[in-house]
């Protein structure tokens, strides 16, 4: 108990780090950073509460002083590029970015479980075999290219799912949260919800493929243990088809480890995320950092940096919760 | 008894086979793909050509321009008389028009529309708009609703564009309606009276638009138009492959005869309408040489260039304007000529010592990195040291306005099907700056003169006289390179019917006239 | 009474004996060859082509592979397998120079942490939890986007993500180590604080950081190419895998080959540096040794 209670006051510590080392950063860019933004479309009045906000005249500590503030204020300050207030940028883009991580989450620990179980109980050498080696292609192969094949044969060649986008074009929806599975549930809109996931499989496959290795890994080590451990014991104790029980027991044994696993492979995945939406056309925090940083625009930069790294933050810490409550046996001292 | 009934009949058999055989003409989305999309669709601003895009579709102006003809036809004005002196235009507007909401089209709603950019007390008004200038308004005198549907624009001095001028998006009327209720959100909220209305715009992605039912001209024949951005060449070829998208003029060049020979794709190419070029910043050195620029000309191997480069969609250039403007004179094709020699030889003298350090500033999508790699190629073996600044366009032409770039590729298409479109941007008064800050130049005044000149007089005899003098001047003084002309094909999937061509090489396509064959 | 099954002696050499060690290493054997082939091919690039991979020839662009050009020409005609020779220089140069800078830090900060313990443990394992509360690829981006695109940066980037992972494992061995009787009892012999050290600790962090140091190369060729695909580390006409890729994307319908061997080839790098660290972990890490 006292050591979720350390971890949750952590939490916000750990946050301010982040914050405070993505501003330090950034502040390392030789040069004016606005010398390299298109005042076009800002206008005098913006450009200056923007200037204001990035205080770049006045002493380091009195920047870091008014980052933090506006920080705990909830404000993020306007994009340096077009104006527009980094709470709406996020509110539009980091959905779409936790969709596929939390996706390719679901997808890799499906792969690799299932993998996992295949390649522990056969007795086939060469499908062990096979599947074991998929997993090492699986977490060897680059996650663009990959992006890039499956686009080639399942969305174009072969023609079962759609090349990019996060929803088809011109269906019509409405957004609530901007996490479209719920929107959609909550508006009863089936159309939609179908068109999302169909647009969500591919780009979360893509992602899933470094997890799902490393997954169908330990899914296998872990089964091992099991298995060798109870088949001794429960071959001569029950008279039932110790096969099911074994592979029962071992199972779940092996879960475990595959989640804490996944969720410490969650920073992987958003990682993964934004380099997959480039591929695929997704609207999310890949795209919006990337082209932050091709305009020199550090507000979207740092924004997006930011909140990328909480999330990470607060689902490890999610998992650590999760971890201790299910299994307080492995509490270790930290 | 059985007569009127069978005539009743026959009447409606009739008239349904009629119906029947237009309604396969109706209906249908078209998915476009377009390099980006604004965060905002704000005329005001220039905030890429998607938003154009969507603006050319969902507005319309006083006047449209046709870009095969090249002349100013009707669009939310009937007519338009002019006066003697070329002062003043007096527009009488189409009667029993409706805004998309509703709202009714009036001389008022006109004026103001078209006052918003400088009124600071409109309620959508917001500090920083600056493309008015384009649709001439820096020149406008008074710009008068005299009644009910009568529009007065006197002008200050002559000019013989200015009918084109109000073809451009920031001159599209948008409801007054809209304009009170949305204020400086008018961005996102767009209402104009354009064949299709703005259904629901994702700022920085897509615009869904939806056909017109009440446009003057006509329902439009598509039911949906979606306009969507992608990052990149090679998404729109993978979305235009899968079917996904079925209009676009973005896609990479290197797939174009692959898809000519394929029966799900049409392409067509465009005539050689936009001019692409290396601009010679007259502030910088070295390029402030001319020597130095003159170097640069002749060590460019064109041909390849167009054929690594652009898939061979271009054609040999040889002036500011290209085969398709009125006014084009092919005198200058002599300086396409590669000839390394030639420009070794300038390199020697501008006394300058080799390898001259040079910066070549482009933007980061579609052809123009490689047109930078094989130029930087070209640079280099006449006794160039190039440094290649890959940039997004917000930040290019960020530093086109400080005058902080040296060499920079460029594209330039006419906005208007007149040619004073292309040489203006040679202004030093109203367009100075920019990539070549030609105001530097030694004959700046005289390019001047003879571009007032050019929009001055609407005799063509003496306009073609004066453009020909202008290309002339740009030639020897060289504030562009000239790399060619860029011949862009539209791509379309194979039943789309009715693409105008020529709008859409150029960049400013309405697609009213389109179908889909089902 | 020897048994069919021993080993029959050859001069010096046991095919036993290689039979074994092949058992006991093959995934590792397999990878490291191909490892080294690769670094082959990638340092002696100029002698296995006659091609120069920045020289365009238009007049043979966008060819299939012949006989000529066994991988190919790319859009500007340069031959496509040459380009792959010398696009391996910028990746494998980042990801071996990455590596070790990381590991020479990593053990610098770990042992310091460990061995000083205190205020400076603290201070030095939180900085480093920090570091670890971003999403690599996601730090590597964030550094390279202030510092700006080019090689040096991506390596510097790099480097510090890879960092508190050893500093990590570093001071966790040594923690543990610290307290083994042994090491205290040669403390107590009196010997001198570096003896011990290096004498005693340093040895037993050598398999795990091996274990460590091959997963991580792996990585670091992965984030390496992922970065120049996104344009933000070598600059064209460079060769190099990542770009070649990005570069390629668009005619990946027109001219697949161009996009598609230097993806085969960084999947097949990396997936040797994988079965080399597999290799090794299996039969280095104690607590692995009889599983299957």
């Amino acid at each position: 108990m006292t050591y979720l209670l350390r971890r949750l006051l952590w939490l916000p510590v750990i946050m301010w780090a982040v914050a405070s080392l993505t501003f330090l950063v950034l502040r390392l860019v030789p040069g004016d950073p606005f010398a390299s933004v298109a005042n076009q479309v800002l206008d005098a009045g913006q450009l200056e509460r923007t200037r204001a906000v990035w205080g770049l005249d006045e002493p380091l500590w009195n920047q870091y002083g008014v980052f933090i503030g506006n920080l705990v204020r909830g404000d993020l300050g306007v994009s340096m590029s077009s104006g527009v207030p980094l709470t709406r940028l996020l509110f539009e883009k980091l959905p779409p970015t936790i969709e596929l991580a939390l996706a390719a989450l679901i997808v890799s620990s499906f792969i690799g479980v299932g993998a996992g179980v295949v390649s522990s109980t056969t007795r086939n050498k060469f499908l062990d075999y096979s599947v074991r080696n998929l997993s090492i292609l699986g977490l060897s192969v680059p996650l663009f290219w990959v992006g890039i094949m499956l686009i080639v044969v399942f969305a174009v060649r072969l023609d079962w799912l759609p090349v990019g986008g996060r929803i088809g074009a011109g269906v019509d929806y409405q957004t609530v949260t901007n996490f479209m599975l719920l929107d959609h549930v909550i508006t009863g809109n089936w159309v939609a919800l179908g068109s999302f996931l169909q647009h969500l499989t591919l780009p979360a496959l893509a992602v899933s493929l470094t997890s799902a290795g490393f997954a169908a890994r330990v899914a296998r080590s872990s089964m091992l243990e099991v298995i060798r451990l109870d088949y001794t014991r429960t071959a001569r104790a029950k008279g039932l088809r110790e096969s099911v029980v074994i592979l029962k027991h071992a199972l779940r044994n092996a879960l475990l480890p595959v989640l804490t696993l996944q969720g410490l492979q969650f920073g992987t995945l958003l990682g993964g995320a934004v380099i997959t939406e480039l591929v695929f056309t997704w609207p999310g925090m890949g795209r919006m950092l990337l082209d932050g940083i091709l305009k020199r625009d550090y507000a979207v930069v740092q924004g997006a940096v930011i909140f990328v790294a909480f999330t990470y933050v607060l689902v490890n810490f999610i998992v650590d919760v999760l971890y201790h409550v299910v299994d307080p046996r492995l509490r270790k001292s930290s | 008894m059985v007569y009127p009934l069978l005539k009743r009949l026959l009447v409606v058999i009739s008239l349904s086979l009629c119906w029947a055989a237009f309604a396969q003409e109706r209906g249908g989305t078209l998915v476009v793909a377009t390099e980006s999309m604004g965060d905002t669709l704000e005329p005001g601003i220039w905030t890429g050509f998607g938003s154009i895009h969507v603006l050319d579709n969902v507005g319309e102006g006083l006047v449209k321009s046709d870009f095969t003809s090249g002349d100013p036809t009707p669009g939310l004005a009937e007519s338009w008389t002019i006066s003697e002196d070329g002062l003043t235009y007096t527009f009488k507007i189409r009667q029993g028009v409706k805004f998309q909401d509703g709202s009714d089209l009036t001389a008022e709603a006109v004026v103001r529309s078209l006052s918003r950019y400088t009124n600071a007390e409109d309620a959508s008004y917001t500090e920083g708009f600056y493309m008015q200038s384009g649709h001439g308004a820096g020149n406008w005198a008074s710009l008068e609703a005299t009644d009910a549907s009568t529009v007065t624009l006197v002008l200050n001095q002559p000019d013989s564009t200015q009918l084109h001028r109000l073809s451009r998006p920031s001159a599209y009327i948008i409801s007054s309606a809209a304009l009170d209720s949305f204020g400086t959100d008018i961005g996102t909220n767009y209402v104009s009276a354009g064949p299709f209305k703005l259904e629901k715009f994702v700022p920085g992605q897509e615009a869904t638009l939806v056909a017109n039912e009440d446009y003057y001209g006509g329902r439009p024949y598509l039911d949906q138009l979606v306009l969507r951005a992608y990052p990149d060449e090679a998404s729109i070829l993978a979305a235009l492959e899968s079917g996904e998208v079925t209009f676009t003029t973005y896609a990479p060049f290197t797939s174009v005869s692959r898809l000519q020979a394929s029966d799900t794709t049409n392409v067509e190419v465009g005539p050689a309408l936009v001019d692409l070029f290396i601009g010679a910043s007259a502030k910088n050195a070295p390029t402030d040489n001319l020597d130095i620029r003159l170097a640069v000309n002749y060590a460019i191997n064109r041909e390849t260039l167009i054929l690594a480069g652009l898939d061979g969609m271009a054609a040999m250039p040889s002036s500011i304007l290209s085969p398709t403007d009125f006014g084009y004179d092919p005198a200058g094709e002599a300086i396409s000529t590669y000839n390394p020699d030639l420009a070794k030889e300038h390199i020697a003298k501008s006394g300058l010592p080799t390898p001259i350090t040079v910066d070549l500033a482009f933007e980061s999508n579609r052809f123009w990195p490689t047109l930078a790699e094989l130029i930087k190629a070209d640079l280099e073996a006449v006794g160039f040291q190039v440094n290649l600044d890959r940039l997004d366009s917000g930040t290019f032409w960020g530093k086109a306005g400080e005058g902080a770039l040296q060499l920079s590729i460029n594209q330039r298409s006419t906005f208007v099907p007149d040619p004073n479109d292309k040489v203006a941007i040679l202004h030093s008064v109203s367009s100075p700056g920019g990539q070549t800050w030609h105001e530097l130049l030694p004959r700046a005044k005289e390019m001047d003169a003879l571009i007032d000149a050019g929009v001055a007089t609407s005799d063509e005899a003496e306009r073609l006289e004066i453009y020909k003098q202008i290309q002339a001047l740009a030639l020897e003084e060289m504030p562009y390179i000239y790399l060619g002309y860029l011949t862009p094909p539209v791509f379309s999937a194979k039943n789309v019917q009715g693409i105008p061509l020529a709008a859409a090489a150029a960049g400013r396509f309405t697609l009213e006239g389109v179908w889909l064959e089902q | 009474m020897v048994s069919s099954r021993q080993s029959t002696n050859v001069g010096t050499v046991s095919f036993g004996r290689v039979r074994r060690i092949w058992k006991k290493y093959d995934l590792a054997i397999v990878g490291g060859v191909f490892v080294m082939l690769i670094l082959f091919c990638t340092i002696f690039a100029p002698l296995l082509t006659p091609y120069d991979p920045t020289v365009n020839d238009i007049k043979v662009r966008l060819q299939g592979p012949s006989l000529l050009h066994p991988f190919g020409t790319d859009q500007f005609g340069r031959d496509l397998l040459a380009r792959v020779l010398y696009g391996g220089r910028p990746i494998l140069l980042v990801s071996f120079l990455s590596v070790a800078t990381a590991l020479a830090l990593g053990i610098a900060v770990g042992m310091s942490a460990a061995y000083w313990g205190g205020w400076l443990d603290s201070l030095l394992m939180r900085l480093m939890d920090v570091l670890l509360s971003f999403p690599s690829v996601l730090l590597a981006i964030l550094i390279v986007a202030a510092l700006g695109p080019g090689l040096s940066n991506v390596m510097v980037a790099i480097t510090v993500s890879m960092i508190p992972i050893f500093s990590r494992l570093v001071r966790s061995v040594v923690v543990t180590l610290v307290n083994e009787d042994y090491v205290a009892a040669a403390k107590a012999l009196g010997a001198v604080n570096a003896r011990v050290i290096i004498r005693h600790i340093f040895p037993n962090m050598i398999p795990a950081i091996i274990i460590q140091a091959s997963a991580l190369l792996a990585v670091a060729i992965g984030t390496a190419t992922a970065l120049n695909f996104l344009g933000l580390g070598v600059e064209p006409p460079t060769p190099d895998w990542g770009l070649m890729v990005s570069d390629g994307q668009k005619l990946i319908f027109d001219a697949p080959h161009v996009p598609l061997f230097p993806g085969l080839v960084i999947t097949l790098t990396v997936l040797s540096v994988n079965y080399i660290g597999d290799g090794l972990r299996d039969r280095l890490d104690p607590r692995l040794r009889g599983q299957g």
